[in-house]
């Protein structure tokens, strides 16, 4: 049964050229394989879709309410409780998210990594999606979001002390050029599309001053772009951490810690997503081929190292507040430890040593090298770098060094609708845009097969 | 003192035609023929485009948020 499942699948995506509409015949079959979401639409998607449909407009209805009525809706409180929740947390996790997209792609380019160059453009959108959910996320968590503005009229008041205003600039930053990096590396693609596909009227829309033989300008312009992206992506990613890592009033944030914590947080989550991507991409559109098994080899490799290098982290952060630290410091430690988080905190640990011993038995025994392996692993490192965000954000609120007594937070049916519903927002943008653009960056997967067979 | 008699949203008016206007200037200027190098224009023309964009959309928010949120 599943034989037949199977055979009907590739005979739908590989069908020769003479049977397939009008307009795929103009495309060429390696064209007509790198563009099969567009060419083909499975059942999955329109069941999906409506799905997550729904799911948004719950979301809506859900702010709606938080709107009219207020933050009393949530579980946040100030000053006995947690004034951030669940939606700082998905901040947090999202703009980690946003860190390695962009680095994966520039880096493929930068350094010429052939065998990746599949993945530059869903890692792209990885980072643009996120930091969108990011942001949502932020102006999801405020009572008056019709205020933010504010933001950028004291701008230049803040920018000396507030690393809020660094962070809201990093992500405006961020996001602007990542945009604009998918944009200028995807024009070759849809030029060489008008008029092959449905989308074309769309991509010639969207293609102002393209002349023929602009690759090279482009290729230029992307190489640059690229260099400049890691030092952007590293100032986000440790202002993200200041925001908390520069309170001195909060027991278990003040430290010095938190930028390169946050950047390897980031990059282990972004590169996790991007395993996961990769593996559902390759599995449904049969992307065998130019999604090779070296791919997950390498990933699995890198995210060994980084797994444990993030375990060790975590040790020193608990050795530095356990051994001498002072007592509100040691009363957040402990409750991570044995007290109201502990299930969470050792959820979260469990889940990285898991996740590390499957990379290096993926790495270190080759023959045991399993994909499957990299995306369950992946899939761990993403549960439990939300714990860790969650973990980072809530104790601390909970228990100020000011005389209040320690609160408690527990979130409400509105506040978990908009944190899933970000993430239902998230999977929706990345399936239209995979029915609307390339997601294989065609002219250049084209251009290194013909560098091949010339070679 | 007397609270202002229009809504609050209409005050994010000004700002809102302002910096959208900025950011249509923009565009239409990647649209037109630019003066040098059109593939580097467009590149640079994208940033601030986004960049006007975001900082529009902003002010446009918040004239929508207002109108939700009572008071």
């Amino acid at each position: 049964m599943d034989q037949i499942t199977i055979k009907s699948r590739e005979e739908r995506f590989l069908q020769p050229i003479h049977k397939q509409p009008k307009s795929e015949s103009k495309l060429s079959p390696r064209e007509v394989q790198f563009l099969r979401p567009i060419l083909r639409t499975g059942k999955a998607f329109y069941v999906v879709i409506p799905a997550l449909i729904v799911l948004v407009l719950w979301v809506l209805y859900a702010w709606y309410t938080q709107l009219t009525q207020g933050l009393s809706v949530t579980g946040l409180r100030t000053p006995v409780g947690a004034i951030w929740g669940l939606y700082i947390t998905n901040f947090v996790f999202f703009v980690a998210i946003s860190a390695a997209g962009i680095a994966i792609a520039s880096g493929i380019r930068l350094f010429k990594l052939k065998d990746y160059i599949a993945l530059a453009r869903m890692a792209e959108l990885a980072t643009i999606f996120s930091l969108m959910m990011a942001g949502m996320s932020i102006v999801m968590s405020i009572g008056r979001p019709d205020r933010l503005f504010n933001l950028i009229l004291n701008f230049p008041a803040r920018l000396p002390s507030s690393p809020l205003i660094w962070d809201v600039m990093a992500v405006f930053v961020y996001l602007v050029f990542a945009i604009t990096y998918l944009y200028i590396e995807m024009r070759e693609d849809m030029a060489r599309l008008v008029g092959k596909v449905k989308w074309g009227w769309l991509y010639k829309l969207l293609l102002p001053g393209y002349r023929i033989g602009e690759r090279h300008r482009i290729e230029k312009i992307v190489f640059w772009a690229s260099i400049f992206n890691f030092p952007i992506m590293f100032m986000m990613h440790t202002t993200v951490g200041w925001i908390f890592g520069l309170q001195v009033g909060r027991p278990g944030w003040y430290s010095t810690i938190f930028g390169p914590y946050f950047v390897l947080g980031a990059i282990l989550t972004g590169m996790s997503v991007v395993v996961i991507l990769a593996a559902i991409y390759r599995k449904a559109f049969q992307w065998e081929e130019f999604i090779r098994p070296v791919v997950f080899k390498g990933l699995s490799k890198f995210l060994m190292w980084m797994s444990i290098l993030y375990l060790y982290f975590i040790l020193s952060e608990f050795m530095t507040v356990t051994f001498a630290g002072p007592s509100g410091e040691q009363a957040v430690w402990e409750s991570l430890t044995g007290g109201e988080f502990a299930p969470l905190f050792w959820l979260q640990n469990g889940a990285l040593v898991i996740a590390f011993l499957l990379f290096f038995v993926n790495t270190v025994f080759k023959k045991a090298f399993r994909i499957g392996t990299t995306v369950i692993a992946s899939c761990l490192v993403v549960f439990a770098l939300w714990i860790v965000r969650f973990l980072i954000v809530v104790p601390s609120l909970l228990r100020p060094f000011l005389p209040f007594p320690t609160g408690s937070y527990n979130p409400s049916w509105v506040e978990w609708s908009l944190v899933g519903g970000v993430f239902a927002i998230e999977i929706l943008l990345f399936m239209v845009f995979t029915k609307v653009f390339p997601i294989m960056p065609v002219t250049e997967l084209m251009a290194e097969e013909e560098e091949g067979n010339h070679a | 003192m007397h609270e202002a008699a229009s809504p609050m949203w209409v005050g994010y008016i000004p700002f809102t035609i302002l910096v959208g206007s900025l950011c249509l200037a923009i565009l239409a200027s990647i649209l037109v023929k630019p003066f040098f190098a059109r593939t580097t224009f467009v590149f640079v023309g994208t940033i601030f485009f986004l960049l006007s964009a975001l900082i529009a959309g902003t002010w446009a928010g918040g004239m929508f948020f207002s109108l939700i949120i009572p008071g």
